[in-house]
């Protein structure tokens, strides 16, 4: 049966997601992960220890994913239609960072860990003109 | 002419449509209200949609999953890939929609 399922599966996906919408967004939740990244590089760069050198590879690739996984979250779930027709750059600039997001996981190279969070700060300043932090977190409580 | 087959990636269409099955849909037949169509994603056009028709205007299809609280909202014609007329997937639930 799972030999003629494999047969018949259509190589195209159309997506039916559950996803309970709960409206918190913040690039800075990709940017915190693009920010690992960097640091992971520069300890990377500065440790002569291989099994560390490796852990670091390891866990930036991680992180990398992550960053793409926020950068896909905005885009899916935050960005809309109007603000694509108010930014016509948002498109391609979300295309870009996801992109650079894998690049990081491919590459040790420090520069393209600092385009990531580039990239990643473009898009959160569009977030923050279209008024994402009022609309789409929760207020700190003022300290006493 | 669009004759195409999907695999059903998802929960939101349940309980007429469940994560898994593969469909059948095309473009010779026009959505109506009610009908199940796959449509691109307009905030993604390499993302694809599978999801029920709430609203027709000439230019645009209002698009909503059948678990509550689903919707996608209102998607330009040209995004629209065609309506859903069968699922072959599994055998057991075989049947035109």
């Amino acid at each position: 049966m799972q030999s003629i399922r494999r047969l018949l599966k259509p190589s195209r996906i159309a997506h039916a997601h559950c996803d309970i919408p709960c409206g918190v967004y913040d690039p800075d939740q990709a940017r915190i992960e693009a920010e690992s990244c960097y640091k992971i590089l520069e300890k990377y760069h500065a440790s002569s220890d291989e099994v560390f050198k490796e852990r670091c590879i390891i866990v930036k690739e991680q992180r990398a994913e992550l960053a793409k996984h926020h950068i896909d979250v905005l885009w899916h779930d935050y960005f809309k239609p109007e603000h694509t027709q108010k930014y016509p750059n948002l498109h391609e600039l979300v295309w870009q960072a996801s992109k650079q997001g894998s690049k990081v996981k491919q590459s040790t190279d420090i520069a393209e860990a600092k385009k990531l969070i580039d990239l990643i700060d473009k898009i959160g300043d569009i977030w923050k003109q279209l008024g994402g932090p009022e609309q789409t977190r929760v207020k700190k409580a003022v300290a006493a | 002419m669009i004759i195409g087959r999907v695999a059903v990636a998802g929960h939101s269409m349940l309980p007429a449509l469940r994560d898994g099955e593969f469909l059948i849909y095309t473009d010779l037949v026009a959505p109506r209200r009610g009908d199940v169509v796959v449509a691109r994603d307009p905030r993604d056009g390499r993302r694809w949609l599978v999801k029920r028709v709430r609203a027709v205007r000439a230019d645009a299809l209002e698009l909503c999953g059948d678990v509550e609280g689903h919707d996608a909202g209102w998607i330009p014609r040209q995004a629209l890939l065609g309506r859903v007329v069968f699922r072959y997937w599994p055998p057991a639930r075989a049947r035109f929609l």
